[in-house]
């Protein structure tokens, strides 16, 4: 007998929330609040090491509990983000429930957090995803209505032994990974080698003549790739090899479209800034050639991808990029064991846990936080155009994969910085209450208490939900993302 | 074609742990409630009886980054490449070469691309490899053709060469020459012909039940790229040509010719350093033995694990003598960590290791450091990589983080720390088998050298385990002497890395019939000629 599988209910299981979206009929999408014409952008910071629970649940101080509310303080290690609190949400009580439903089997907390972090969905192996992450479908989304030249950028800050397994994190639809680039000089290359920077004019200069060959050479190369692609492709139909290259012409198209955007000309949106200031290619490439060892690569990584993520939104070459955040060499803190077996994992485990870890892994939080803030700086003093900067235009989620050091998948405490154009409100910290599991759902009738900072096994607001929301905020119409039976709603709270 | 069926009878790895732990409905054949079986079980295996082939899926293979240099080189002799800036691979216990690496995402397209328009540009730049000047369009169509059939390693069809050369002759008219070189050339190196090794068979050629003829040039493309990590060179494109290749005899003596040359002998360089995950050494740290920051000392360790290998495999040929030898290659600056005195030498030669210390090349203080990190050395990587690449038991990663230990207040052996950690809860289901392949090298610290005490304390090397009785790692190599497991494991290797995919079901059949052999003979080169000889190599499945 034959069973017919109902095609949402197929997707479904293979985690492919938000590409059901388009089955679901209505519902209430909220809309971005525009107040500019200048195009919002986003970054992910994905912080790809564990948190300590302790310093996060503290304020600055050390010792008060975190709180909810506009009296909210920055916890010790987000000290460097003190100058944009007032434009910041801390969002604490975020878990990924997806996690509990998945079927694969086996698979610990960095399997579980690496894969679902960012896709909300079920595993396809131990260590592979099995659906889109949301920086890869928000740059998707995107790239349909508005295409650039690239649809995201994923730049990694990185050091030469950071650990292999924190690769990862960040996938494309069917949940293949996403190579980042931790040498900046391939960066540049990457976002500017086509670029063509705007020119000041004056009103009275007559229109700048094209030169329309570049655009033809390069319209004529890419049609001679293409053609004998088709014929590879068309005399390999019906095999495996046929549809792996298959796969590789249609990535070629996607890029000589994006491309053909350049045309030639400067790539700007209207409104745009007069001048854009993107780093000269041989400043960046004597940085990277001259950046010596472990300390040394990962400060020109943090140096440099921050300032490439801001110029290359700047550019508007790309809406979306993910920078992702590995762990400094211990030389930067003053520690000289295994970061991960024998700080991350140590300072997470007691509360309050050894005195000398928890500062070792304070320093170590707040180096990272630096980089952030650097990065703040560097939108904040972008003009955009129409009075704004680039940081009003730019939503930045601070986000990571393991919710402590201890590499919980719950309670992980994420940050919105920007109000993405009035939609969010801001200078606020929410905290999702934690209910117990019933059937694999949040018992919302009855909270768990916080007091008990060693409790887990606990469900609040799912990551789903979270990305669901940035996603609106985006512009982007989804009722749910990743594995559908876990999105509950919009975090109206979040809303302005 | 294969022998007629023989029965043989292979012992398979089960000490990994699969399913979810504690649940008898998921657990494998062998293992128990209890956790993995460690006694050794004997399944016997079918072998490939003449009328009953079978092959493996055949992906399409992407040139690795290696690969694609080398087929540079071939396209354009004595060009100085510029920098291509390639996406590297993120290898997940998997070779280089394995297709499963090979995934297309929009910034492996975009490197491709701008590797193309570098490499033509330098090209153009440097006519030294051309053979004319490009002063006229029928010099550039000549220069494309001939490029065109290097990069592709086969002639071009009568179809490509009308367009090639109406594309040349247009860009020529409309800019110059040289110009229209330039264009192809980027074009060409974008061209799945060139990135990849694509195999549309020869349906009319002989081959075995389900599986298909592949056209000589596809054959001598597949069989180059493994044994010698490049294109075919002219000799063998000439027997791809004549028809040569698809012959028993042809095929046997482009075989013999490849195998017999320099580059073979880094191909297996490359092999064995993959097999037994030498790269890790490059990340290899302990904060107890800080000589392990030192570059230049975890590379002459590669380089001796290197000519021991070599050694093994092109001298003595023999597979007890690569797990069981007390030969090494060593330098005075090496000599301390393999625990002999100084040769005298700044390069590397033969040394006879201590006979109480030392057994063959997973005793190589390259291959126990490699494995280190955090304090010191550790036990538990040391047991997977042994039973990954050595047993290929299947093992897979705990479902939850593990309690951490606490930090000692008195000093204890790193054995009696694990012990005590794993013993709790269903740790010990899988760490059983792990730990207990994994101690069996306590008596090497985390740069390989041997000893007798951990801080102070005797360490304790002993175990049994996986059907394994030993007391230290020489009793673990005389105890895998003679089991087959190792043998099939190995020839799985050989398979995975000649395939570039994981095995499958289908090639079972093959890989025993050259693990039987190496069983037999213990001829290292034999089973690498063998692979190469499998049906699952020469041929392609019927799609």
């Amino acid at each position: 007998m034959t069973t017919k599988t109902n095609r949402r209910t197929f997707l479904e299981t293979l985690g492919a929330g938000a590409a059901i979206t388009a089955l679901h009929a209505g519902g209430v999408i909220p809309k971005a609040k525009a107040q500019t014409t200048r195009p919002l952008r986003i970054i992910f910071f994905h912080d790809v090491t564990g948190l300590c629970r302790y310093r996060l649940n503290r304020g600055m101080d050390g010792d008060s509990p975190f709180t909810a509310g506009a009296g909210w303080q920055l916890a010790e290690p987000f000290a460097p983000l003190a100058p944009w609190k007032s434009r910041m949400t801390a969002v604490h009580g975020i878990d990924v429930p997806c996690n509990y439903s998945d079927p694969i089997s086996p698979g610990n907390a960095h399997a579980h957090g690496q894969t679902a972090c960012l896709t909300g969905a079920h595993r396809s192996a131990a260590y592979a995803a099995g659906a889109i992450s949301i920086d890869q479908f928000i740059a998707g989304q995107l790239a349909a209505s508005t295409p650039r030249p690239l649809s995201s950028l994923e730049l990694a800050v990185v050091h030469s032994t950071s650990y292999q397994h924190t690769d990862g994190g960040t996938y494309t639809a069917g949940g293949r990974k996403v190579p980042f680039l931790s040498d900046p000089t391939r960066a540049w290359d990457r976002v500017f080698s086509m670029y063509t920077p705007p020119a000041p004019s004056d009103p009275g200069d007559p229109p700048p003549v094209m030169d329309d060959r570049p655009q033809q050479r390069r319209a004529a190369i890419d049609a001679l790739v293409m053609e004998q692609t088709t014929r590879l492709v068309s005399n390999l139909d019906g095999r495996a090899s046929g549809v792996t290259i298959g796969r590789y012409q249609e990535q070629l198209r996607d890029m000589y479209d994006r491309q053909s955007l350049s045309g030639g000309g400067p790539v700007t949106s209207p409104g745009g800034p007069a001048t854009i200031d993107v780093p000269e290619r041989g400043v960046v490439a004597d940085a990277w050639s001259g950046r010596g060892g472990d300390v040394g690569t990962w400060q020109t990584t943090a140096e440099w991808m921050p300032k490439l993520a801001a110029a290359a939104l700047h550019a508007d070459q790309t809406r979306v990029v993910t920078i992702r955040m590995h762990q400094p060499p211990g030389a930067m803190f003053g520690f000289s064991g295994d970061w991960h077996e024998d700080l991350v994992h140590l300072a997470s485990k007691g509360f309050p846990p050894n005195a000398t870890l928890l500062r070792q892994i304070t320093d170590f939080e707040r180096i990272k936080m630096e980089v952030l803030a650097n990065l703040l700086t560097e939108l904040e003093s972008r003009d955009d155009g129409g009075g704004t900067t680039l940081l009003d235009n730019t939503l930045v989620i601070y986000c990571g994969q393991l919710g402590d050091g201890w590499h919980r998948n719950h309670d992980y405490p994420w940050h919105i910085i920007g109000d993405a154009q009035g939609y969010f409100r801001t200078n606020h910290a929410v905290v999702y209450p934690r209910h117990r599991l019933v059937d694999g759902r949040a018992d919302t009738s009855r909270v768990i208490a916080r007091s008990d900072a060693n409790q887990y096994n606990s469900l609040a607001r799912s990551n789903n939900d979270f990305w669901r929301t940035i996603a609106n905020a985006m512009g982007i119409g989804i009722d749910s993302f990743g594995l559908r039976s876990v999105n509950e709603g919009p975090m109206t709270e979040l809303l302005a | 074609m294969p022998t007629p069926t023989r029965s043989l009878l292979l012992a398979i790895a089960l000490v990994g742990c699969s399913g979810e732990i504690g649940s008898p409905s998921n657990t494998p054949p062998g293992v128990g409630p209890g956790g993995p079986d460690t006694s050794r079980p004997i399944v016997e295996i079918r072998t490939c009886a003449p009328d009953e082939f079978t092959a493996g899926t055949n992906p399409a293979r992407r040139l690795t980054n290696e690969q694609y240099r080398r087929s540079l080189a071939v396209v354009f002799p004595g060009l100085e490449l510029p920098s291509l800036g390639l996406v590297e691979p993120i290898p997940d216990h998997t070779y280089v070469n394995d297709v499963a690496n090979a995934s297309i995402t929009e910034l492996v397209v975009e490197s491709y691309q701008l590797a193309a328009r570098n490499v033509a540009q330098a090209a153009v730049a440097s006519p030294g490899w051309m053979p004319c000047g490009l002063t006229t369009a029928e010099c550039a169509v000549e220069v494309a053709i001939q490029s065109a059939e290097r990069a592709f390693r086969r002639p071009l069809v009568d179809e490509e060469l009308t367009r090639f050369e109406s594309f040349i002759t247009t860009q020529a008219a409309e800019a110059d020459p040289t110009e229209a070189v330039t264009m192809f050339l980027e074009a060409l190196l974008q061209m799945p012909d060139y990135l990849y090794l694509p195999e549309i068979g020869d349906p009319r050629g002989d081959a075995p039940r389900g599986m298909v003829a592949l056209h000589g040039y596809e054959l001598a493309a597949r069989l180059s790229y493994f044994l010698w990590n490049e294109p075919p060179d002219a000799e063998l494109i000439a027997a791809a040509e004549s028809g040569d290749l698809g012959t028993e005899s042809g095929y046997e003596a482009q075989l013999e010719r490849l195998l017999a040359s320099d580059q073979t002998k880094q191909v297996v360089d490359d092999f064995f350093s993959q097999w037994l995950q030498q790269e890790q050494l490059e990340l290899a740290r302990a904060s107890e033995f800080p000589e392990l920051d030192d570059d230049e000392l975890r590379a002459e360790l590669q380089a001796s694990y290197r000519a021991y290998v070599r050694h093994a495999f092109w001298e003595e040929g023999d597979i007890d003598y690569l797990f069981s030898s007390r030969d090494a290659f060593v330098n005075d600056r090496l000599a301390p960590y393999f625990g002999v005195d100084a040769p005298g030498s700044d390069t590397l030669v033969p040394v006879e290791l201590p006979e109480a210390e030392r057994s063959g090349i997973l005793t190589q203080p390259s291959v126990l450091a490699s494995t280190s990190h955090g304090a010191a050395h550790s036990p538990i990587f040391r047991g997977v990589l042994v039973l990954r690449r050595v047993l290929c038991a299947p093992l897979s990663f705990p479902d939850e983080a593990l309690e951490p230990p606490e930090v000692d207040s008195e000093p204890r052996t790193t054995r009696e720390r694990l012990e005590e950690q794993h013993t709790s809860g269903t740790c010990g289901v899988c760490h059983d088998a792990i730990d207990g392949i994994g101690f069996a090298f306590e008596r090497y610290d985390a740069v390989g050298r041997y000893r007798e005490t951990e801080y102070g304390q005797p360490v304790d090397s002993s175990g049994s385990v996986s059907g394994l009785d030993f007391t230290d790692a020489i009793g673990l190599v005389d105890a895998l002497e003679g089991d087959l497991r190792v043998e099939q494991c190995l020839s799985t290797h050989f398979f995975r890395y000649a395939l570039s995919r994981n095995t499958e079901i289908d090639d079972q059949c093959h890989i025993a019939e050259v693990a039987s052999a190496l069983a037999e003979d213990g001829d290292l080169r034999g089973a690498l000629r063998a692979v190469a000889s499998s049906d699952a190599f020469r041929f392609a499945p019927a799609e």
